[in-house]
């Protein structure tokens, strides 16, 4: 079966949503739903539509209220379904859905957080000094001693303004020669 | 030449092992995770293994290399000249994503477009077929060809991530892996084989042509 018609057949779209849902992990709303699938691949939102209240009727998925929104949630005869035949869905589309699924579940939070500061030493120069922080780690720290306030503060901004792309130069340079 | 697939690790990266019954040698192909598994079947298969060969340098694709490597000290790791960079940055490899990290990647070979490696009595060709990532690489043998994550069944890889571009993929896959026989089998990093005449009729491919020549 060609690509456009797979996303046609309405026992893959049935799959899709089952695969979707049982990705997602938690009840999903008609309109998760539909931006999960409908952002990746190319299914008439009508056919989805008409498959997820097919797949309600059929019990494989159970649709619940809750402080008035509806979600879907797939039951354990869905997740039967997905056991069975989840590998008839071609590894492209699925992995489409759990992009889209883990776009979707992504809360905004900094990937990498950035220091630059300086101090005056004893000699009188400035030690200026870098970070980059991800997900509460050191990735990677700098120390740099300068001669006077203003280098430092050229050198913190320079830092401040590029700072992946420096980690990027060390990195590549110090991996160049081992 | 035989070869088998190996699905491994959570993407289930398909992992092959490629070997000559007679000659009793063979290569590995993206030793993706379960390096214990990869190393038991070569082992029971009995064959000396000459070369490992990335596709590309995506960490689902090297996970298990180093066990391997020590498993097997003498063969040669294979990359495409193109990779090589990739390959050891976390942020390109998406180590840096998944909490993963590996130490660095030495290839042995750096690989050009129509170099040849050697399988027992049989070979491989490389054809160069950037898209996915910059250095990806696709193995041509009689009858078959090893695509990496440039071709699955009814797919292609995905443009999107660090050094990928899709007008390069299209332009692989039309101009270059089309243009083979249809009765070539695939067989992809991920999912299950194919033609390529199978995949000239109906793979998502076309889908993307447009958006490519914008």
């Amino acid at each position: 079966m060609g690509y456009k018609k797979l996303l046609s057949d309405d026992a893959n779209i049935k799959l899709i949503i089952l695969f979707a849902l049982d990705t997602y992990h938690k009840p999903a709303t008609n309109s998760d739903l539909t931006e999960i699938i409908l952002k990746e691949l190319s299914i008439d939102y009508f056919a989805l539509q008409q498959n997820l209240y097919e797949l309600v009727k059929d019990k494989k998925i159970k649709l619940t209220k809750e402080a008035k929104k509806e979600y879907y949630e797939i039951t354990p005869a869905g997740a039967q379904v997905i056991g069975f035949f989840e590998n008839k869905i071609p590894y492209s589309l699925k992995e489409k859905i759990i992009f889209a699924v883990n776009t979707s579940q992504k809360v905004a939070e900094p990937t990498s957080i950035v220091k630059a500061d300086y101090t005056v030493l004893d000699n009188g120069e400035f030690a200026v000094r870098m970070e980059i922080t991800e997900k509460g780690v050191p990735l990677f720290q700098l120390g740099l001693n300068v001669g006077s306030r203003d280098l430092a503060i050229r050198t913190k901004e320079m830092f401040e303004k590029n700072p992946q792309g420096l980690y990027q130069k060390i990195a590549e340079e110090i991996m160049r020669n081992i | 030449m035989k070869i088998e697939r190996l699905p491994v690790g959570p993407l289930q990266t398909n992992c092959y092992i490629l070997y000559d019954e007679n000659e009793k040698c063979g290569i590995i192909i993206d030793p993706g995770e379960d390096a214990d598994r990869i190393v038991r079947v070569v082992k029971e298969r009995g064959f000396s293994v000459s070369r490992i060969v990335l596709t590309h340098g995506h960490y689902d694709h090297i996970m298990a290399l180093h066990d391997v490597q020590a498993a097997f000290p003498d063969a040669q790791l294979c990359l495409c000249h193109l990779e090589k960079d990739l390959v050891n940055d976390p942020y390109k490899n998406l180590t840096a994503y998944g909490n993963k990290s590996i130490k660095p990647v030495q290839a042995d070979i750096l690989l050009k477009d129509g170099d040849w490696i050697p399988v027992g009595q049989a070979n491989l060709k490389v054809i160069e077929t950037p898209g996915h990532t910059i250095g990806s690489i696709c193995l041509l043998g009689e009858n078959l060809l090893i695509s990496g994550d440039t071709l699955f069944y009814l797919g292609i890889g995905r443009c999107d991530l660090p050094s990928g571009n899709l007008a390069s993929e299209v332009d692989s896959i039309l101009n270059k892996l089309f243009l083979l026989s249809d009765d070539i089998m695939v067989y992809p990093g991920h999912g299950q084989e194919t033609t390529i005449g199978f995949e000239k009729k109906n793979n998502e491919v076309y889908h993307y042509i447009d958006r490519s020549e914008r």
